[in-house]
């Protein structure tokens, strides 16, 4: 495979959400979305995110295009930084802070040998952190996005489109905002969105009501078009679509790509739809990234427990082939990711797990060529060298 | 006894709305044998959910069952009385809805939800009874006692053993530690564990039938692969019968034994799994089939959409109602719906290109024109 150029690199990338705040504005508890992603999109290729609901592929999604604001980590662009956050080092400190005067409060009030020595031990790493929070600020300063380059799919076509507006309005409004065209240009631009997604002229002037599902999926296509971008992050595009519907919008997004040179992060649950549609795939499961390869070689030789179980519960079109296919059912289901515990996330899970899966993080390292897995055990499971 | 437990016949349900009538299902004929898994697959609007609903009668107002009979099990579902409808509902046909989160009450327990089920259908079996006959001391009332159950009268199940019941139900679907979970409330339980409560509940009262709508769709796909082998075992061990309804071709092909294809209310094909999988003849079915991916590693194939969108059912097209859809659609086929024509002794088709005066396309096996019972 010749080495593409990178589009889209995501390093680190950690969304929390704090739920529970007491009334000091101390956060108690975490949900901890995304935690620790890191993977790369190519110019022109095809990304698959899946995972299970709850994963955290969504929130990566929206965290990518700046609905949400990164809690920690950078996201790059075409090399620039877009975006990068700083927040998580402002609770690391915090933490440190709050661990100290825990340990103060055991120790004696007289003991001042001991009580220097852990204030100095403390005041160090809080100041590496400082000293970290520092350099993510002017990072975070920095960083600048063209909201051109990066567009979105959404997944319900019947939320995402504004009922008071017309089709023309709605795919017209980011072109006005942007000043791409000005005057007859405007509606111009317009018909020949609408003809590319395979729409008519005379639908400019209706309401998203008057719409069929796979239509309306197509009206939010050509409103993503209209800037024309670089990238589209597809949000579980064709999820609530029928079977046949479905088909045509995987089609017609192929079309595009090929037209346009786009390249997509295509997020979804249903694992076929996207085999078919990526080049290569990211597993998710709450808020990990665990497998990451090609497609073909995901599906063929699927490294981590995880995406082994995963693969193994979709069910084929394909009666005789399901009776002599293995499965291997997971026990129990998904578990929170509020105060996830230390260890691999899979590990309650997992049939392989042993003591370390418990205590100690996986590394997401790379076993086979271009196929990344976080999993301690991964070569002994696969019999690999 | 016939071997069929359900026989529905020239089925037609229709909502009048403001607009007028939606004809949701349109003359849908199917018999159902005993004992084995029946799919129903095609796409919303299709009519698949309204036709079991209709079999349960639970069609609501403005929805009415136009025309048709619906023989289960000798009795006719459409004639009789409301009471005795809600007797048969839960004790001789039950259903698992799609949505596991709403179809519970989330202000009762599920002890509290299960108990009053299996209280309301279950009796006591005629030996039970007539052990517990022999204890009454008082020989006049133990004969009238035993007489009255000779009739096949017995008494309610009481709460104590509905709920060794509901516990013994439980487990077998799966839920771990049932004695103390039962005592939860709906919330407490994660959306796999709901739908094996469902699951539990439908089975309860021992049904001759169970209808499940859509029952993994809201699932993830790990815990959909453990209740479509939960319902698997079901099948082996207790001997229900089960009607599936799915939009997902996948898990027809993983459960059932017999397919029913539907589209804009009539039925379009029906046949064993591997009929319709293996030799489809319809072609919606066909249609169906290309429009989802089946890549081998190493190449991609395109996929091949069917054209345009699902009819409008206000104002469904006249004839076949795949016809504008079609890419085979001839003069007739504008004009009249097409019968079922047989093809095999399991599998037919609603196609008029399996008419003996229709040309011959490639890819479709010719019946003869012998239409199917």
């Amino acid at each position: 495979m010749n080495k593409k150029e990178v589009l889209l690199e995501v390093k680190n990338l950690k969304k929390h959400f704090y739920i529970k705040k007491n009334i000091l504005g101390k956060i108690q508890k975490t949900l901890k979305a995304v935690d620790d992603v890191s993977f790369v999109i190519y110019q022109g290729e095809t990304f698959g995110l899946v995972g299970e609901s709850g994963c955290g592929k969504t929130t990566c999604g929206r965290t990518i295009i700046g609905l949400y604001e990164n809690t920690g980590g950078e996201v790059y662009f075409d090399k620039k930084l877009i975006s990068a956050g700083s927040e998580e080092y402002a609770l690391n400190i915090q933490e440190l802070k709050d661990e100290l005067s825990l340990k103060l409060k055991k120790v004696a009030k007289d003991d001042f040998d001991l009580r220097e020595a852990l204030k100095k031990e403390y005041q160090e790493k809080i100041d590496i952190e400082i000293e970290k929070r520092n350099i993510a600020i002017k990072k975070e300063k920095s960083a600048k996005r063209n909201p051109r380059d990066i567009q979105m799919i959404f997944q319900d076509p019947y939320t995402s489109l504004n009922p008071r507006m017309t089709v023309a309005e709605i795919i017209s409004e980011g072109i006005k905002t942007h000043k791409l065209f000005t005057g007859n240009d405007i509606m111009e631009r317009v018909f020949y969105l609408l003809e590319t997604v395979g729409l008519k002229r005379e639908h400019a002037s209706r309401y998203p009501h008057e719409f069929s599902g796979g239509q309306r999926q197509r009206i939010g296509i050509a409103r993503a078009l209209a800037m024309d971008p670089k990238l589209i992050i597809c949000d579980e595009p064709i999820s609530a679509l029928d079977v046949s519907i479905q088909a045509q919008v995987v089609n017609m997004l192929e079309d595009l790509q090929d037209e346009f040179g786009l390249t997509y992060l295509f997020i979804a649950h249903d694992l076929s739809m996207v085999k078919h549609i990526s080049d290569r795939i990211g597993v998710m499961y709450l808020g990990k990234m665990m497998e990451l390869a090609g497609s073909d070689e995901l599906y063929d030789q699927p490294l981590h427990p995880y995406t082994q179980s995963l693969l193994s519960s979709i069910p084929l079109p394909d009666p005789e082939a399901n009776k002599i296919s293995k499965r291997f059912l997971l026990k129990g289901e998904i578990t929170s990711p509020i105060n996830p515990k230390p260890g691999c996330r899979f590990a309650g899970r997992c049939k392989y797990a042993k003591d370390k899966c418990f205590s100690e993080d996986p590394l997401f390292e790379e076993i086979l060529p271009n196929h990344f897995a976080a999993c301690h055990y991964v070569k002994d499971i696969n019999d690999l060298k | 006894m016939s071997e069929y437990i359900l026989e529905v016949k020239n089925l037609r349900t229709s909502f009048f709305t403001h607009l007028g009538e939606v004809q949701a299902v349109r003359d849908i004929s199917y018999k159902l044998k005993k004992g084995g898994i029946l799919g129903i697959v095609g796409e919303s609007g299709s009519g698949k959910s309204v036709s079991s609903l209709s079999i349960i009668r639970l069609v609501d107002s403005p929805g009415k069952i136009v025309h048709g009979e619906i023989n289960f099990d000798g009795i006719d579902l459409t004639k009789i009385s409301t009471k005795k409808m809600q007797d048969l509902r839960g004790s001789e046909i039950a259903m698992i809805f799609q949505d596991p989160m709403t179809s519970l009450n989330p202000v009762y327990t599920i002890k509290n939800q299960l108990i009053e089920v299996i209280m309301k259908h279950v009796r006591i079996t005629k030996e039970q009874a007539l052990e517990e006959a022999k204890k009454i001391k008082d020989l006049e009332r133990q004969k009238k006692a035993i007489k009255r159950i000779e009739n096949g009268i017995t008494r309610r199940i009481n709460k104590k053993e509905a709920l060794e019941r509901a516990i013994y139900y439980l487990k077998l679907v799966g839920i771990p530690e049932p004695e103390t979970r039962i005592k939860e409330y709906p919330h407490q339980f994660s959306g796999g564990m709901r739908q094996r409560a469902l699951v539990a509940m439908a089975l309860s009262c021992e049904p001759k039938l169970i209808i499940a709508d859509e029952p993994t769709t809201a699932l993830d796909v790990t815990i959909q692969a453990q209740i479509l082998d939960l319902l698997k075992k079901i099948k082996k061990e207790l001997d229900t019968t089960i009607i599936f309804i799915t939009h997902d071709l996948g898990v027809i092909a993983e459960l059932c034994d017999d397919v029913i294809v539907m589209y804009g209310g009539m039925i379009m094909e029906k046949g064993s799994v591997n009929d319709i999988f293996y030799r489809p003849q319809h072609p919606y079915t066909k249609g169906l089939h290309q429009s989802i991916p089946k890549d081998v590693v190493g190449q991609k194939k395109r996929l091949v959409p069917i054209a345009g969108s699902p009819p409008d059912l206000l104002n469904p097209p006249k004839g076949c109602p795949f016809n504008p859809r079609c890419r085979y659609a001839m003069e007739i086929c504008l004009e009249k719906p097409a019968p079922l024509f047989a093809i095999s002794n399991t599998q037919s088709s609603a196609c008029w290109l399996q008419d003996e005066n229709a040309p011959d396309v490639e890819g479709f096996k010719k019946s003869g024109g012998v239409l199917s019972e």
